[in-house]
């Protein structure tokens, strides 16, 4: 036989070299992320620790006025925060019903050729981008509104609340969806067996058995309706206020960020870095909403044996 | 008895464990060279896994752990300090079910050598390795379509090729026919039978005749232990063992 | 078990009431005929209730998309794509828009695909699971859930500031791939994963490396699903406004970026400029402006899911 393995040669020092350059190079695109989220949270600390030297934190946390912008200056964030909530809660109030239904309906009645006008619907709904919405809200949901409700201002937060529904109804309803088709059939079939109808057996086993799916989509839900900008922005308006009257208008956290940074503001004075420490704030809400999801379907997803 | 000439593949007191499960007992065997061996035993009795550890084709599996040797050409392929990949080279194999990649016929020949540094004349190289995989006639009006066009019996022969294009000096064999029909299956053992005059093979097969039509020596394994290893003639007419015997009469397995 | 103990039981599990005296079984009959016409008006008033939030669903967007091309389509002319925009609502345009977009789009996909390709082939195909694979892959996690409005933030003290890149399409350009980095990354990862793994295997019995296994058959099976992924990115790329806002993007430009150093303007944020605004003209100018972002978007649809159909039919 003639010399094998001398057609070609061994490995060389230069291709070793050259695949250990490719792996580094490839393990630093990856690390991009890692010093993305240690960027985030370097800049939002450094510039709130500059803010919070200016301001106390006290005030910041626990006054009810925010004026960053008027004499006389007052940053009490609460009308913020609480301009966020009742969007966010309001939203979710139409989004739950609504997509909970829509996954009930997807996972357990639907025959095929409705699934297939609904599964693009919600896909739609979910590209359409947030501008869009803000624009939806301002020309054609307030007006509505004020049909119905004469007392409803041209900013409000109800408007906002409906589009930021309609926004994370395909989270929900997907999300749902999922954790509805999980619970087994077998579970399903001791139900019927009993003689129960179908919606009994929905209503009482079923989504009772994927609750912790269920919860976690109505979190995850909330925490997008928290990071919102433009529909808010556009629809609640930008007067920050401590009310539970949604046909008023307040002000979102994310709708002051984007306010003051539409504005001329003087880089590195206070009401520049008042935005860092509402963006930190902002950041750590979300962050919380995120990891409790997370946490609630590791936590309580049924296992089944 | 084993034939004196040394082994190309060795395993000495071999263990092997899947986490804490130990599935290889003490397994010390020898392959001769330019000779057919053929593992079998019952499913479960750690043959293919024997069969993967001398391409360490075993390291892709998380919780694999094993003591002992194994040996090709006398050298440690776990301890020494030349690269996986270069032993790789060398030990080819060809899998249960067929996995020709989705390129070309031709390209499923000439990627293993191009991307080892290959010199020669790449058209000259996948006929010969077509040839040698008694696929030519059939495929070499078609060497630019894709591989996956071809039948099942077809892409297994394909597969042999690919492997023989690495020029080794064994080529392992991990249930091949398993999953073709019977005309591929004899077809594929004519090949065998042409291919040992030039490469070790090792076959792992759960098909008894099989061995008995291909090998010379012939393992026969039993829940990870080696329970005999001789001439396929002695072990399927007189085995010394009354284990071998059982199964070889199809008392279990 | 008679029909009346199973019925019994039923009821109980659902009335909470327990019926199981021999003397009640007639009185059981007739509550449990009681129940049984309750029992269906309940199931179709969930029925009904359950298919209309469909039909709300789809009413919405019908209506969504009916209202706007109702007020946008008058002003749709060959003026809207070809003007700058302009204080006279029947003057403005959208081509600086549409440019900016453009240009901000391109360098996004560029950025995107190197950074979230290259981080999904490292994380699923070359990787040892370690600690520094976790910590990427929680990193990655946590930016996922992160508002869009906070890239914006970190874009700002970053890019804006820190590389003194100043309102540039390249911030913008930068930012964005940031935002979109965990979507890619997570998209190519499941197609990866789809390859089957006979193919690596393979490829490594013929002795290649990780890397020239993944770059010569993981990755080239994988591109259609990757494809898509990256698709649907950059749609949501090029529809967002928040982190522009906080970089800079002005809203009032009249002209096109030449270089990559250039201030820009994108399609929704002059959506939103005009939005703004309180005449209505300029609303219906926006209208006409969302209708081109949403063909746009329309178009990276469909293609992706003209690729998804290829990819599945691929997969084997």
């Amino acid at each position: 036989m003639t010399s094998r393995s001398q057609k070609w040669a061994p490995i060389s020092p230069l291709q070793r070299w050259r695949e250990k350059l490719v792996l580094k190079s490839l393990l630093i695109c990856a690390s991009v992320s890692v010093f993305t989220t240690l960027g985030i949270i370097y800049i939002l600390l450094e510039e709130s620790a500059f803010f919070f030297s200016h301001v106390s934190p006290l005030e910041f946390f626990f006054t009810t006025r925010w004026a960053p912008l008027f004499e006389p200056r007052s940053f009490g964030i609460l009308p913020l925060v609480s301009g966020t909530l009742l969007i966010s809660v309001g939203a979710l109030f139409v989004a739950l019903p609504l997509g909970l239904g829509i996954a009930i309906y997807t996972a357990e009645y639907a025959q095929g050729w409705w699934q297939k006008v609904l599964k693009p619907t919600l896909e739609i709904l979910a590209g359409i981008p947030s501008v869009v919405y803000g624009y939806f809200a301002l020309t054609q949901v307030t007006p509505l509104l004020q049909k119905i409700f004469p007392n409803v201002e041209v900013f409000n937060a109800a408007s906002a609340s409906i589009v930021i529904a309609i926004m994370v109804l395909p989270t929900i309803a997907s999300i749902c969806d999922d954790s509805l088709r999980a619970v087994p059939k077998a579970v399903r079939d001791g139900a019927y067996a009993l003689g129960t109808r179908r919606s009994e057996v929905v209503a009482h086993i079923v989504v009772p058995s994927a609750l912790s799916g269920i919860l976690a989509s109505f979190i995850l839900a909330f925490s997008r309706a928290v990071g919102e900008t433009m529909a808010v922005t556009l629809a609640a308006g930008a007067t920050p206020q401590l009310t539970l009257n949604p046909f008023l208008g307040v002000q979102a956290m994310t709708a002051y960020i984007a306010q003051v940074s539409l504005g001329d503001v003087a880089h590195g004075s206070v009401e520049y870095q008042s935005i860092f420490a509402v963006g930190l704030v902002l950041f750590l809400m979300t962050l919380a909403m995120n990891l409790l999801s997370q946490f609630i379907v590791k936590r309580y997803a049924r296992k089944y044996e | 008895m084993i034939s004196p000439t040394s082994p190309i593949l060795e395993t000495r007191n071999l263990n092997i464990y899947y986490g804490d499960k130990k599935v290889v007992r003490n397994v010390s065997l020898k392959v001769p060279k330019r000779t057919v061996t053929a593992l079998i035993g019952p499913s479960g009795c750690g043959k293919s896994t024997i069969l993967r550890t001398f391409n360490r084709m075993n390291d892709f599996i998380d919780s694999f752990r094993h003591e002992g040797e194994v040996l090709f050409e006398g050298t440690d392929v776990y301890r020494s300090k030349t690269d996986v990949t270069e032993f790789r080279r060398r030990v080819g194999m060809v899998f249960q079910k067929p996995n020709p990649f989705t390129s070309s016929i031709a390209k499923n020949i000439t990627w293993g050598p191009q991307i080892n540094g290959y010199k020669g004349d790449l058209n000259e190289l996948v006929e010969t390795c077509l040839r040698k995989a008694a696929l030519w006639d059939e495929v070499k009006d078609k060497l630019n379509d894709s591989g996956l066009a071809l039948s099942g019996g077809q892409q297994q022969r394909l597969c042999i090729a690919r492997a023989i294009a690495m020029d080794p000096e064994v080529i392992l064999m991990d249930e091949p026919c398993s999953a073709l029909d019977p005309q591929s299956t004899l077809a594929i053992e004519d090949l065998i039978h042409d291919l040992k005059q030039n490469y070790t093979i090792v076959i792992v097969t759960h098909n008894m005749q099989q061995a008995a039509r291909v090998s010379e020596y012939t393992a026969f394994m039993y829940n990870g232990d080696l329970i005999e290893f001789d001439n396929t003639s002695k072990i399927f007419s007189q085995p010394s063992e009354k284990l071998t015997k059982d199964y070889i009469v199809g008392r279990f397995g | 078990m008679s029909q009346i103990d199973s019925a019994l039981g039923a009821n109980r599990v659902l009335t909470g009431q327990d019926m199981s005296m021999p003397q009640d079984e007639n009185r059981v009959r007739a509550s449990f005929a009681v129940n049984l016409r309750r029992r269906q008006l309940k199931e179709r008033i969930f029925f009904v209730s359950i298919f209309s939030a469909t039909l709300v669903a789809l009413a919405i967007l019908v209506y969504l998309v009916a209202s706007i091309a109702y007020d946008g389509y008058p002003y749709l002319t060959w003026d809207f794509f070809t003007n700058f925009p302009s204080r006279f609502a029947n003057k403005a345009g959208f081509k600086s828009a549409i440019y900016g977009s453009v240009w901000l789009g391109g360098l996004t996909l560029v950025f995107s695909v190197l950074l979230g390709v290259g981080a999904a082939v490292y994380l699923q195909e070359l990787a040892s699971k370690g600690r520094i694979s976790s910590l990427i892959e929680l990193s990655i996690a946590t930016l996922a859930g992160v508002p869009s409005i906070i890239y914006g933030m970190l874009g700002l003290g970053i890019f804006v500031r820190f590389l003194s890149l100043g309102r540039s399409v390249l911030a913008g350009a930068l930012t964005l791939s940031l935002l979109i980095m965990p979507v890619i990354i997570i998209a190519a990862r499941e197609a990866l994963k789809s390859v089957p793994d006979s193919i690596r295997m393979g490829a490594f019995a013929l002795g290649a490396t990780r890397w020239q296994t993944v770059r010569d058959h993981v990755l080239p099976a994988a591109l259609p699903g990757i494809a898509t992924g990256v698709i649907l990115a950059m749609a949501r790329a090029v529809g967002e406004a928040a982190p522009l806002i906080l970089l800079g993007a002005l809203t009032y430009v009249a002209f096109v970026p030449e270089s990559i150093f250039d201030s820009f303007t994108a399609m929704p944020i002059q959506i939103f400029n005009w939005t703004s605004r309180p005449q209505p003209a300029f609303h219906q100018l926006a209208a006409a402006g969302i209708m081109v972002l949403l063909v746009f978007l329309l178009i990276c649809n469909s293609a992706a899911i003209y690729l998804r159909s290829k990819w599945g039919a691929k997969k084997r």
